[in-house]
């Protein structure tokens, strides 16, 4: 894998030469085989698709249906169990309301609010209760898990990879202790489709939601993998167009999955662009990508262990780098930063739950990709020295 | 956006902090960053007689907050109230981006809020 032949494949990079990407688990950069495939779905393959019969519009389908299958693949799971979404966020809301549960759910504290917030919803609304498995060390509390999920729990709901720390939630082990107690696991997997190689039978995963857009893929992308047998269970999201059998006066009848959750017309261009956006991530490899993004969060901390007043908010095996700095708020961090031409994140990160218990006010965040070079490393310190200069 | 010396001074000892226990008190957030200061103000035949608060934020949130509270002492409520993103803008004398624009009015936004509360 060769970095530098990776960023030539972006053209933001030869827009902006001077621009240090470090923004990745918020959205990715698009490489030009992505923009390329969206663009030929307008200009030569544009319709409906699952709809008309036409032959434009049944390239259309079979486009769409395409995307739906590398997907599958790419997690290992089967067409049906994907349902298409605009994100991961619409992925969660969609699962937490048609997912018919009678139970207490169980989410880590280090949650993401889109993995909490549509279960702590419906939770309330059934009057159940919802629990949070605490941070230990940078990391989840398994422990402390096998405590907090007993009989009463219906569903767990957990980050893969924790959007705050970077680390590799125990999905797995998780997966087991839930399925003990007859509760299904979902698994929020926005930061770990694009960045390890996923695969949802291997988890034990009953569901796994995912962005397409934060692998490399266009904005409004994503789904939902769930266990066939699941997906089948549940009543639609949404309802309207393309996604019956039958409409009567009297009775209606639902299509089956994942055709009922993905009522209206679907984002077909993006699908295109994430069906490419897959095979570009295949053809470098996940092992490699993953690899490649644990050396870079590594020298980030390293380096910025190195300056005194920082503190590193990582456990070890990380994929991104969460610090603050003494004395600074996050903003002013990312605004200096910002002024080296470097694109970080700070915030609370959606996680207001874990920065309470930090008792932080937020951190920085640099999340590197496959696209990133040591020099972009050496630029992000070297900006942090500054912060230190101004403050 | 450069960083003023008054700005960073500001931020580093931040001018009329603390709380009045009778005054208007009310609070603001900035969601998007963890901004969020607590605002009392005393008020005395409809001008404003003291002004407090606890901030806590960025530099531009907490610089801008303490701007507030030293150039609103005597001011009426009514012209309190009329002072707006612009009048805002040139007491910090620095460019904001629109994100950061929420931070540079945390401090005015949540001083009207209070003086609205008033009787």
């Amino acid at each position: 894998m060769n970095t530098e032949d990776i960023r030539e494949d972006f053209p933001i990079f030869s827009e902006r030469p001077e621009l240090v990407y470090f923004d990745n688990a918020a959205t990715t950069q698009k490489p030009e085989k992505v923009i390329e495939a969206v663009e030929k779905y307008y200009r030569k393959n544009n319709s409906n698709e699952g709809r008309s019969l036409y032959r434009l519009a049944n390239r259309a389908t079979e486009l769409y249906s395409e995307s739906r299958k590398t997907v599958a693949d790419f997690f290992n799971a089967s067409s049906e169990e994907i349902v298409f979404t605009r994100n991961t966020t619409e992925s969660m809301n969609l699962l937490a309301s048609s997912y018919d549960f009678e139970g207490d759910v169980v989410v880590p504290e280090m949650a993401h609010h889109s993995n909490q917030l549509p279960w702590r919803r419906e939770a309330e609304r059934k009057g159940y209760e919802t629990k949070f498995i605490p941070t230990q060390g940078n990391r989840l509390d398994l422990e402390a898990a096998k405590e907090l999920i007993d009989d009463e729990t219906a569903v767990v709901s957990v980050s893969h990879i924790s959007n705050v720390f970077g680390c590799v939630n125990p999905v797995k082990e998780l997966a087991e202790i839930a399925h003990d107690h007859d509760a299904v696991i979902a698994v929020d997997g926005a930061q770990s489709a694009p960045h390890m190689p996923v695969d949802v039978k291997q988890l034990d995963a009953d569901f796994y939601a995912f962005s397409g857009h934060k692998m490399m893929a266009p904005t409004g992308t994503g789904g939902l993998y769930g266990r066939k047998e699941l997906l089948e269970q549940m009543d639609p999201y949404q309802v309207g167009g393309g996604m019956i059998k039958s409409v009567k006066k009297d009775s209606v009848r639902y299509g089956d999955a994942p055709e009922k959750f993905e009522a209206g017309t679907p984002n077909i261009g993006g699908a295109v662009g994430l069906k490419a956006a897959v095979e570009y991530l295949q053809n470098i490899g996940m092992k490699n990508i993953q690899s490649h993004e644990l050396e870079m969060s590594s020298n980030i901390a390293d380096r910025l262990r190195e300056i005194q007043g920082v503190e590193v908010w990582a456990p070890e095996d990380f994929c991104l780098v969460s610090f603050t700095m003494e004395g600074t708020h996050p903003h002013d961090v990312a605004e200096i930063l910002s002024q080296n031409d470097v694109a970080v994140r700070a915030g609370h990160h959606c996680a207001q739950p874990q920065m309470e218990e930090m008792n932080a006010n937020g951190t920085t965040r640099a999340s590197p990709y496959v696209y990133n070079t040591q020099e972009d490393v050496e630029k992000i310190v070297k900006a942090v020295k500054e912060v230190k200069e101004v403050f | 956006m450069r960083y003023r010396e008054e700005i960073l001074d500001l931020y580093k000892n931040p001018r009329n902090t603390g709380k009045i226990d009778d005054g208007d008190h009310a609070e603001g957030d900035n969601p998007s960053c963890g901004d969020h200061t607590d605002l009392y103000v005393e008020t005395e035949e409809g001008k404003v007689k003291d002004v407090r608060h606890q901030t806590e934020g960025c530099a531009v949130s907490t610089a801008s907050t303490s701007i507030v509270t030293e150039e609103i002492q005597g001011m009426t409520v009514e012209e309190v109230m009329e002072l707006d993103r612009e009048w805002m803008m040139d007491r910090l004398d620095i460019e904001l981006s629109p994100m950061r624009t929420k931070c540079g009015m945390l401090g005015l936004k949540t001083v009207q809020k209070a003086l609205e509360k008033r009787d």
